[in-house]
C-alpha cells in the first residue's frame, strides 16, 4: 500500500535530471519511530501538482468500526472515496473549517466521494460511533508521503531550496506541524525528534 | 529534703502525700482516658463525615456531569458549536440549565473563551483552568473538581465537546458555601462544622471569611498541613474554644490549586456527654482523698503516741524525775517501753548507789565531807537566821593510833566517837571530814553557845573510850569552831573555816579555837605577798642594808652583816622574817640569796675603793646547804670577792641535815670562805655537831645578850659559851648589843665582836660609807661604847 503512495515521487524523479533522494526519519523523544506523519517538501520555486496525481484514487474506508487509514495525505484537488465495509451503518462528518461535510447514515457496500480542494486538515468522525476518528491532510505540493511503521519516508525531490515540513495529529507544535528550510544538492537524510501526544480518543463513554 | 519537726507530721505527709499522689494519677488517667475516648469517637465521626461528604458530592456531581456530557455529545449541539451558531448553542444550553436547575453554567468555544452562560470573572477563571487541560488526554473526557475564586470555592463539572477533536466545554458549577455546606452538616449525627479552604500562592490556607474567622490564619494553615500529613483528627484552638478537626484533601479542577475539606467539632461538645462521669470521678476522688488524709492522721498519731510518751519519760529521767511509761499495747512499742522502764529503774538504782558512794565514808558508813556540805547548803536554803555552828573535831595522834592499832581499829574508834556525839546531840549532823576529823553541824545555835558547846564536846570525848569489847583508848581531841549567822560564806567555806580554826587550835596548842578571821586574812595576804615577792625578785627591787660589827680587839668596824630589806610601794618595809620565811617555803630563797650575794660582792668592791677593807657576812639558809648545784654557783660568785666573805648559817639547818650540810660547809671552808654559826643558843644544840662544824665564828643569840645585865644565869651562859667557842678555835660575836653596860660586860668576858643597835642599826650602803668615815674618829677610844648616832634610813 505504501508503495502506492511513493509512486508519484518516483515518476517525478524519472522526468527530472537533477533529482535527489530526501530521506526523512521521524522518532519521538524515546527514539521510537512515529508512523502516520505526513512529510511534505515545498520547493522555493514552487511546484504544480500534476493532473495525474490529482486523478489518483484515494480511499478512506470504514472497517471494523474504524477509519482506515488513520491519516490520509492527499494533494489539493484530489477526490477521496469513503466506502463502508462494515455491516453497520456510519454517519461520517467533519466540522473542520477546511471542508465541513457529512454523509448521513449509509450501509454496507455503499460509498460516498468527496473532493478536497483547499489544503489543510479535515478531522473525520462518525456521529454514531464516538470512538471513530481519522484525519485527511490536504497538501499543496506534489512531494509528500506518510511515514510507515518505521517512521521513515524517502522523497524524490529536485535539488534546490525549499521547505521540509512534517505534520501529525498529535504533534505538540503549533498547528501540529513542524517545518525546516533546506537547500538540497544531492541526497539528504533528515531526522525529526518530536513530542507526540497519544492518539485521539479511541473509546467514548457511549 | 524537707525536715519535719514531728514524726506524726512526717508520717501524715508521707502517707497522705503518697496516697493523694496515687489518687491524682488515677484521676488524671481517668480524665485522659475519657478525653481520649471522646476525641477518638469524634475523630471517627469526623472521618466518617468526610467520607460521606465525598460520596454525596460524587453522587451530586455525577448527575450534573452526565447531563453536561449528554449535551456535549449531542450531534446537533456539536454542529452548532462547530459552525459558531451561538444562538442555537445558547438555546440548547438554556434548555438544559433550566431542566437541571443549576445556577452557574457556561459553554467554552473552540478558541477557549466562554461562548454562552457565565461570562464574568468566574467564567474567565473556569475557562483559564480548562484551557490548561491537555486536549488529547483521554482521561479528560469529563472533569470534576474544586475551583476557588478569591477563596470562594466552587464545585465544577466540565464535559469536553469532541468532534472528534475538542471543540469546547460544557461547564456547570455550584458554590460550596452557605446552604450547600449546611445541607452537608445536616447529614452528620453530630453538629459538625464544615468548610472548604484553598491554599494561596504564599502557602496560607484561606476559605470564606464567615467560616474561617474563628481561627488564626497562621495556626489554621499549620494545622491543615499537619492534618493532611497525619490524616488524623487533632486539636486546634479557636475563638470558641478547642476544636477537634480534620482536613481531607479535595480534587481540584486546576492542578495548581489545592483545596481541603475542614471538618471541625468543639471539644467541649464532645466532652459534654462525659461531664456527669467526670463529676462522679471527681467526687469519688475527693472523698477518697479525705478518707486517706483522715486515715493518715489517725495512723500517724497512733504510731507516734507511744514514742512521744517514751520521749517525755526520757526527759523526765534526764531531769532526775522518775520516768516510767504506761504500757497499753502488746506490740514492739510495748517491748520498747518495757525495756525503757527496766532501764529507768536500773538507772535510778545505780544513781542511788553512786550517790551513796559519793556521799558516804565507806569504812564507818558515816556521811562524808560532800554530804556534810550538802547538809549545810540545805540549811542555808532553809535560812540560818538563828545561826549555825560547825565544829571540826580532830583526833590527836590519829596517825599514831592507826599505825599502832591498825586501820580498822582506827575506823572503829571514829565510829565510837560518832556514837557518843549523836547521843549528846540528837539533832546534830555528824560527818567524817577526813580520816582523823569529824564534823558536827548544829542548827539553830546562838553565837554565845558555840564555845560552851565545843567545851562540852571536848569534855565528853577526852576520856578513856572503849573501842572494842576488850580494848579501850585514851582519846585527845582538838576542836575548831565556826559560827555563822546571816553571813555569806558557802557551805564549803564554812567547813574550811572550821578546819582552819582546828589548825589554829593545834598550832596554838589550845584545846579549842574559834575561827579567827584575822589569821585567816593573814594567810590570804601571805599568798599575795608571795606573788609580790616573786615580782620584786624579778625586778630586783630588794635592797641590801648593812649592820656594822665592832671588833673589840682592833677597836674598829672590821666587818658588816648584809641584811635584805624590801621597801614595798604599798606595804612599806616588809618584815624580813616574814618574806624570808616565804622565800624559804617557796624556794625563792635561791634567787634572793644570789641577788644579795651579787650586791654584797659589788658593794665590798666599792667599799674597798673607798678605803674600807671590810669582811661581809651573808645569811645562808640552811635549806640551801643541801642544794649542791646552788652551792657550786654561790662558791663561784664568792671566788670573785675582793675581801673576806662569811656565810652565816643557823644551827638548826645544819642539825636538820648534817651529812650534806657538813660536806657543803667543808667545801666552803676549803675554798677560803668563813663559816659562822648564827643565832647560837636557840636551836636544839648538840655539842657533837658543834665539834664537827669547822666554823670560824659563833654568834650568840640576842636573847642571851639582852638579859646579860640583869640575869646572872645568862651572863654565866654567855661567858661559858665564849670560853667554849674560843676553846674550839672560834671567835665569838654577840648580837643585840644595845647598851653601854652590856658592851663593856662582853668586852670583859672576852667577846671578840659586838653587833647591835648600840653600835649601829642596819643602814643602806650610802649611809654605811658616811658612818664608817664618822666612826673612824671615834675608833681611838677602844674600851668605850661607840657613840650611837641616829640616822634616818633613806
Amino acid at each position: 500500500m505504501k508503495y502506492l503512495f511513493l509512486l508519484p515521487a518516483l515518476l517525478l524523479a524519472g522526468s527530472q535530471a537533477t533529482a535527489a533522494d530526501l530521506t526523512v526519519a521521524v522518532s519521538d523523544a524515546g527514539g521510537k519511530p512515529v508512523p502516520n506523519t505526513v512529510v511534505t517538501w515545498i520547493p522555493a520555486a514552487g511546484a504544480a501538482i500534476p493532473a495525474a496525481e490529482k486523478g489518483k484514487v484515494f480511499v478512506m474506508s470504514q472497517q471494523n468500526v474504524q477509519f482506515l487509514p488513520y491519516v490520509l495525505a492527499v494533494p489539493a484537488g484530489a477526490t477521496v472515496n469513503f466506502p463502508n465495509k462494515d455491516r453497520v451503518n456510519h454517519h461520517v462528518y467533519s466540522f473542520s473549517p477546511v471542508q465541513p461535510f457529512q454523509f448521513p447514515l449509509y450501509g454496507k457496500g455503499k460509498s460516498h466521494i468527496m473532493k478536497f480542494d483547499r489544503p489543510g486538515t479535515v478531522a473525520l468522525g462518525c456521529n454514531i460511533h464516538d470512538s471513530m476518528a481519522a484525519y485527511i491532510r490536504v497538501v499543496d505540493t506534489p512531494f509528500y508521503a506518510t511515514t510507515d511503521g518505521t517512521g521513515r519516508v524517502m522523497l524524490k525531490v529536485p535539488d534546490g531550496a525549499g521547505s521540509l515540513a512534517i505534520w501529525h495529529p498529535g504533534l505538540d507544535a503549533p498547528e501540529h506541524q513542524m517545518a525546516r528550510a533546506l537547500k538540497l544538492a544531492g541526497p539528504s537524510a533528515q531526522t525529526f525528534s518530536v513530542k507526540v501526544r497519544p492518539s485521539a480518543p479511541t473509546a467514548g463513554q457511549y | 529534703m524537707i525536715m519535719f519537726k514531728r514524726l506524726s507530721t512526717k508520717l501524715s505527709v508521707m502517707f497522705g502525700g503518697l496516697f493523694s499522689l496515687a489518687l491524682l494519677v488515677i484521676a488524671l488517667a481517668c480524665y485522659m482516658a475519657v478525653v481520649s475516648y471522646a476525641r477518638t469517637s469524634v475523630q471517627k465521626e469526623l472521618q466518617a463525615s468526610a467520607s460521606v461528604f465525598q460520596r454525596i458530592w460524587t453522587l451530586k456531581s455525577e448527575a450534573l456531569q452526565s447531563n453536561a456530557v449528554l449535551l456535549s455529545r449531542d450531534f446537533g449541539f456539536k454542529s452548532a458549536l462547530a459552525t459558531r451558531d451561538n444562538i442555537t448553542v445558547e438555546s440548547a444550553f438554556d434548555n438544559l440549565q433550566s431542566r437541571l436547575n443549576v445556577e452557574i453554567g457556561l459553554i467554552i468555544g473552540p478558541d477557549g473563551n466562554p461562548v454562552v452562560g457565565e461570562a464574568g470573572a468566574l467564567g474567565q477563571s473556569l475557562a483559564a483552568a480548562l484551557r490548561s487541560k491537555d486536549e488529547f488526554n483521554s482521561d479528560t473526557a469529563a472533569l470534576t473538581g474544586i475551583v476557588a475564586i478569591d477563596s470562594h470555592p466552587y464545585q465544577v463539572m466540565a464535559a469536553p465537546v469532541m468532534a472528534p477533536d475538542r471543540l469546547g466545554w460544557v461547564v456547570f458549577a455550584q458554590r460550596l458555601e452557605g446552604p450547600e455546606m449546611h445541607n452537608l452538616q445536616g447529614l452528620s449525627s453530630i453538629p459538625i462544622k464544615s468548610s472548604i479552604l484553598t491554599q494561596t500562592r504564599g502557602g496560607l490556607w484561606l476559605g470564606p471569611t464567615e467560616q474561617t474567622s474563628d481561627y488564626k490564619p497562621s495556626s489554621l494553615s499549620f494545622f491543615i498541613d499537619q492534618s493532611l500529613h497525619t490524616k488524623a483528627a487533632s486539636m486546634i484552638g479557636s475563638n470558641h474554644g478547642t476544636m477537634i478537626a480534620v482536613a481531607t484533601s479535595l480534587p481540584n479542577l486546576d492542578n495548581k490549586q489545592k483545596s481541603v475539606l475542614l471538618l471541625s467539632y468543639p471539644l467541649s461538645e464532645a466532652l459534654k456527654s462525659y461531664q456527669p462521669l467526670l463529676t462522679v470521678l471527681l467526687g469519688i476522688g475527693l472523698l477518697g482523698l479525705t478518707c486517706v488524709i483522715i486515715a493518715s492522721l489517725y495512723l500517724a498519731s497512733n504510731l507516734t503516741r507511744p514514742i512521744l510518751a517514751l520521749k517525755d519519760a526520757a526527759f523526765a529521767l534526764r531531769d532526775g524525775k522518775p520516768g516510767q511509761v504506761k504500757i497499753t499495747t502488746h506490740d514492739e512499742m510495748a517491748d520498747l517501753a518495757s525495756a525503757f522502764n527496766d532501764m529507768a529503774v536500773s538507772i535510778e538504782d545505780r544513781e542511788r548507789d553512786i550517790t551513796r558512794l559519793a556521799k558516804t565514808d565507806l569504812p564507818t558508813d558515816l556521811p562524808n565531807r560532800s554530804a556534810f556540805e550538802d547538809h549545810i547548803a540545805r540549811l542555808r536554803e532553809q535560812g540560818v537566821e538563828n545561826g549555825v555552828v560547825v565544829v571540826c573535831i580532830g583526833i590527836d595522834r590519829y596517825a599514831h593510833i592507826r599505825a599502832v592499832w591498825g586501820v580498822s581499829y582506827a575506823h572503829t574508834l571514829v565510829s565510837r566517837l560518832q556514837d557518843i556525839l549523836i547521843r549528846i546531840f540528837a539533832n546534830a549532823y555528824i560527818a567524817r571530814l577526813s580520816a582523823d576529823t569529824l564534823g558536827l553541824c548544829l542548827n539553830p545555835c546562838e553565837a554565845e553557845q558555840a564555845l560552851p558547846l565545843a567545851r562540852a564536846i571536848a569534855a565528853r570525848l577526852d576520856k578513856r573510850i572503849k573501842v572494842t569489847d576488850d580494848q579501850s583508848l585514851d582519846v585527845l581531841v582538838s576542836l575548831g569552831v565556826y559560827h555563822m549567822a546571816n553571813a555569806r560564806p558557802s557551805a564549803d567555806e564554812m567547813i574550811e573555816r572550821a578546819l582552819i580554826a582546828l589548825d589554829q587550835a593545834r598550832a596554838s596548842k589550845a584545846k579549842i579555837a574559834l575561827f579567827d578571821p584575822r589569821i585567816y586574812s593573814e594567810l590570804a595576804d601571805t599568798l599575795l605577798l608571795t606573788d609580790q615577792l616573786y615580782a620584786a625578785l624579778q625586778s630586783k627591787v630588794l635592797e641590801v642594808w648593812y649592820q656594822p660589827k665592832f671588833s673589840y680587839r682592833e677597836g674598829k668596824i672590821t666587818s658588816v652583816e648584809a641584811l635584805v630589806r624590801w621597801n614595798h610601794p604599798e606595804r612599806g618595809f616588809v618584815s624580813p622574817q616574814r618574806f624570808v620565811a616565804i622565800a624559804e617555803e617557796t624556794g625563792a630563797i635561791r634567787d634572793l640569796t644570789l641577788q644579795v650575794l651579787q650586791t654584797c660582792l659589788a658593794d665590798q668592791g666599792r667599799l674597798k675603793s673607798a678605803g674600807f677593807n671590810l669582811d661581809v657576812s651573808i645569811n645562808y639558809s640552811g635549806r640551801l646547804l643541801s642544794d649542791e648545784g646552788f652551792n657550786a654557783k654561790a662558791l663561784a660568785l664568792c671566788d670573785t670577792a675582793v675581801g673576806q666573805i662569811c656565810l652565816e648559817i643557823t644551827e638548826t639547818a645544819v642539825i636538820e641535815d648534817p651529812k650534806i650540810g657538813l660536806a657543803a660547809i667543808n667545801t666552803f671552808v676549803s675554798r677560803g670562805l668563813e663559816i659562822s654559826i648564827d643565832d647560837f643558843g636557840t636551836g636544839l644544840s648538840s655539842l657533837a655537831y658543834l665539834k664537827q662544824i669547822p666554823a670560824h665564828e659563833l654568834k650568840i643569840d640576842r636573847s642571851f645578850i639582852m638579859e646579860i645585865e640583869s640575869g646572872q644565869r645568862d651572863a654565866l651562859l654567855v661567858r661559858s659559851t665564849i670560853d667554849l667557842a674560843h676553846g674550839l678555835g672560834m671567835k665569838v660575836t654577840a648580837e643585840g648589843v644595845e647598851t653601854a653596860a652590856s658592851f663593856t660586860l662582853l668586852q670583859a668576858m672576852g667577846c671578840d665582836i659586838a653587833q647591835g643597835y648600840g653600835i649601829a642599826k642596819p643602814m643602806p650602803f650610802g649611809d654605811l660609807v658616811l658612818f664608817l668615815n664618822d666612826f673612824a674618829g671615834v675608833g681611838a677610844t677602844k674600851s668605850k661604847m661607840p657613840v650611837y648616832r641616829k640616822r634616818k634610813a633613806s
